[in-house]
């Protein structure tokens, strides 16, 4: 069987027979090194094992590192692209009330459909609002999604007003939620 | 095994540690890469916070009322909003009403706020006045005040008269 294909040079070779940093003595190393060995690589592989797992665990870690870092980089992307989509709605000139922030026209909320929510959002994911009136004697709760969300998704919420009359005013939830 | 060769096992023990060490240390920063930036999350829960005052003292109450000084009800008609009502109520405790005169529509606008707002968040309502007059106070929320740790949303208004009234909404982690 032909392991080591290189002889041993002789300046590693020490006196009285021993090779430096290899286990095979020198008095032995033509029955076991080069072309005549008997397996002599084999002395150190236990040596080569521990290598060969350190360098294992080094890579299998930077592995893990680079994919977590992925998946997190791409869940802060669509926690962004959430929030923007938050904003734009906020700030929608055909929802709001008289170009204020945050104050939502009912009579533009029952307009609204999956076009036009698509339309305010400018993306092609998935999306899906919510807004829940918190006062009124008929707290409503309005729903428009442009296509079922997946199991993937992320979501922003915050505080609004719905606005009915000058006399009612109603605070709400509103939340987004976009599919991945 | 000779002494050559235990070196070399010595030698590749090193290295394991060594690797071991490096592949700790990645995967610590690749967790605290995961972590939510704390200055991030902050400024979140203040903007979160101004967004529920604005909400909030914008809505309008269904007829609030309260018992002026001979204990009559005091009723205020559709329209009023929070904002309106909590200026009045806090003009008039300065006028030595107390807070217990108030205490009906207090409660309706202390439900609301805390329907308003989403979990893990509890809220409070602070409002004070300062300047020339008594000075007043008024906290609706749990406990006697807002704890240390908060996002607090505070607006004031500047009266003619010179009195300064703050308002102040509150939020924090349950």
């Amino acid at each position: 069987m032909r392991i080591n294909r290189f002889r041993r040079r002789r300046v590693t070779n020490l006196p009285g027979g021993w090779n430096a940093g290899f286990t095979v003595p020198f008095t032995h190393t033509l029955t076991v090194w080069g072309e005549g060995g008997a397996a002599g690589f084999f002395e150190d592989i236990h040596v080569l094992i521990v290598v060969v797992l350190g360098m294992s665990i080094l890579l299998g870690s930077l592995a893990a590192a680079y994919a977590t870092h992925e998946s997190a980089r791409e869940a802060a992307a669509l926690r962004e692209e959430t929030s923007r989509i938050l904003r734009a709605v906020l700030t929608s000139d055909t929802l709001v009330h008289r170009g204020e922030r945050a104050l939502i026209d009912v009579a533009a909320l029952d307009r609204l459909n999956a076009t036009g929510l698509a339309l305010i959002a400018g993306t092609h994911r998935p999306l899906q609002l919510v807004i829940a009136e918190r006062s009124g004697e008929a707290p409503r709760v309005f729903f428009v999604q442009t296509s079922p969300v997946g199991p993937e998704r992320t979501s922003a919420a915050t505080a609004i007003s719905v606005w009915h009359s000058d006399l009612d005013i109603r605070p709400a939830r509103i939340t987004i939620t976009l599919g991945g | 095994m000779d002494d050559g060769g235990q070196s070399a096992l010595f030698d590749a023990f090193l290295f394991f540690v060594i690797a071991l060490v490096a592949s700790a240390a990645v995967l610590a920063y690749a967790s605290l890469s995961l972590a939510e930036n704390e200055g991030r999350t902050r400024a979140d829960a203040l903007a979160y916070a101004e967004d529920v005052r604005v909400s909030l003292m914008r809505s309008t109450l269904d007829d609030p009322w309260y018992l002026n000084g001979t204990g009559a009800r005091v009723h205020l008609g559709q329209g009023v909003s929070v904002e309106r009502f909590l200026l009045e109520e806090i003009q008039l405790l300065s006028n030595g009403l107390s807070s217990a005169q108030f205490s009906v529509t207090d409660s309706v606008i202390l439900d609301l706020a805390k329907s308003l707002v989403r979990s893990p968040f509890r809220i409070g309502i602070e409002a004070s006045l300062s300047g020339s007059g008594n000075p007043a106070n008024l906290w609706l929320g749990d406990g006697a005040g807002p704890p240390s740790e908060r996002f607090s949303a505070p607006w004031t208004y500047n009266a003619v008269d010179g009195t300064e009234v703050r308002i102040a909404v509150h939020l924090w982690y349950t």
